[in-house]
């Protein structure tokens, strides 16, 4: 049972770190593109209601 | 070499910190400080909403409660992942689908009229400030502990480092900060609870297991039901679209963004609960017991990991602290533009943007002169909580799903909500621990069903 939780936990702690990734590798595109980067167009035109 | 190499990673971090923060750039338009101009993709939203909620309340202190009850506080904990995914189901889309909305206030004006956007402007503004201070007291309790200071120099440099990004980034630079600080703490946390399990768990699984059980157990005996459900009520409303949520709400680039980012941020805030606790109760194998709850992570974080280590965890918790800081004070700051400012004066988008600056150093000021008198991190936390559901969430919910609402329900509900919570939180403690917010939360709906009851609609008022 004890390490039924352990692993639990240990899985936990590896989707953390993917979360982490996934959210730096978009903020490195975000960062380091050409001048309107993915996501940060200052003139993309926002549509609501997509 | 040990300092050597420290120094070289606390500048570092700050190095890439400073990088990102000018890659997002100053404001150049109040369109952009306030809202970022609605462009934020659903990883950014994710991101800043995770690293807005994690703050100290829900790194340092979730730590502390696995080391003194176990499993309990994941239970409760459940109440916070639950409202995160609602918001994302039912508000957080119909808020991004309103029109040339930057705030709260500015939604719950449309809805109802533009008194009702005052006073949610203005408790907007008080809440943004007083959790501002707990947030700056928990950044000079881990500066203290990095530099040595003095408690009233860490919490100025911590609102002041703050205040200088967000004033000239506005909440671009939050969102894309709040970003990069998400992507530090969410892999180093983790990989100290995989240090622990491997290296300091004696006896194993089992071990784990006995000492979550004990823990838990004494967590339950130390409880009321009564204190459980007041915890859970509070998790479950107090933090319940706050401003900084509902500004990254609004500014998400599409409907389905917003909706998804608080969906998945609800989802990860649960996974990041189980590591927290799982983090205390491995403590409770290395740390003494009786150790302050808040002092949990730090100190086991010096016990098992190298000097650089917990250099870089203490760099990371001020991280976390001033992501939380950041949004707070920008939320403050628009706030206080568009929902005590403007419905009194027409501003140019240049004058808008210069008051929604000077406000941001206001709250950052607010917050490091409040700080020093913060108790405890997350005491402070329910505090404010207790206050702010009451006061806004049944005139924004009702506000936005009722076909007419009506103003003087809006204006009653939050007059009642915040009069009744300030009261009983501050002048006059309720007996036997009997929840402030649930007291609070009852007679703000009472109140708005008084005032949907006597008052005219939205069109007839106008």
């Amino acid at each position: 049972m004890g390490t039924v939780i352990v692993l639990g936990i240990v899985l936990a702690a590896g989707l953390v770190i993917a979360s982490g990734v996934w959210v730096a590798i978009v903020l490195a595109r975000a960062v380091t593109g050409p001048k309107s980067p993915p996501g940060m167009a200052e003139d993309r035109a926002a549509d609501p209601t997509e | 070499m040990h300092t050597v190499l420290s120094v070289a990673l606390v500048v570092g971090y700050v190095v890439v910190l400073t990088f990102v923060a000018v890659r997002a750039r100053a404001a150049r338009e109040y369109a952009e400080f306030s809202l970022a101009r609605r462009s934020l993709p659903l990883a950014l939203i994710f991101g800043s909403l995770c690293a807005t909620y994690v703050g100290p309340g829900y790194s340092i202190s979730f730590v502390g409660k696995g080391f003194a009850s176990g499993f309990l506080f994941l239970a409760i904990g459940l109440a916070y992942a639950l409202q995160n995914v609602l918001v994302g189901v039912l508000v957080a889309p119909r808020l991004r689908a309103l029109d040339h909305c930057h705030t709260l206030g500015d939604a719950i004006g449309r809805r109802y009229d533009r008194r009702c956007q005052i006073v949610a402007g203005v408790i907007s503004v008080l809440v943004c400030a007083l959790l501002s201070t707990v947030m700056a007291h928990a950044g000079g309790l881990v500066l203290e502990d990095l530099f040595d200071l003095p408690a009233w120099a860490s919490v100025s440099l911590v609102a002041g480092v703050t205040a200088l990004y967000t004033t000239s980034g506005g909440l671009r630079a939050s969102v894309v900060t709040d970003a990069f600080q998400f992507t530090a703490f969410a892999i180093l946390l983790p990989v100290v609870l995989l240090v622990a399990l491997a290296f300091h768990l004696d006896g194993g699984g089992a071990a784990f297991a006995q000492q979550a059980s004990k823990a838990t157990s004494d967590g339950l005996g130390s409880l009321s039901s009564v204190e459980i459900v007041g915890l859970v009520t509070a998790f479950l409303l107090g933090e319940t679209l706050i401003p900084p949520y509902a500004n990254r709400a609004l500014a998400s680039q599409t409907t389905k963004v917003s909706r998804d980012g608080f969906i998945l941020a609800g989802v990860f805030s649960l996974v990041w609960f189980l590591v927290m606790i799982s983090l205390g109760i491995v403590a409770r194998g290395v740390v003494a017991p009786g150790t302050n709850e808040d002092r949990v992570l730090l100190n086991l974080v010096k016990a098992i990991m190298p000097v650089e280590g917990y250099v870089l965890l203490l760099v990371v918790s001020v991280s976390i602290v001033m992501s939380s800081l950041d949004s707070l004070m920008n939320a403050g700051a628009v706030a206080f533009t568009q929902d005590i400012v403007r419905p009194f004066r027409r501003l140019t988008d240049a004058e808008a943007l210069s008051i929604g600056r000077l406000a941001t150093v206001a709250v950052a000021a607010v917050a490091a002169a409040g700080a020093l008198a913060v108790p405890n991190i997350i005491d402070g936390l329910l505090r404010c909580y207790s206050v702010w559901a009451p006061a806004i969430l049944p005139a924004l919910v009702l506000g936005l799903w009722l076909r007419r609402p009506r103003p003087l329900a809006g204006i009653l509900s939050m007059g009642t909500g915040a009069a009744v919570a300030l009261l009983f939180q501050f002048c006059l403690p309720l007996p036997r621990n009997v929840p402030v917010i649930l007291v609070a939360l009852l007679a703000a709906l009472l109140a708005y069903l008084v005032g949907h009851v006597f008052g005219n609609s939205t069109a007839e008022s106008r």
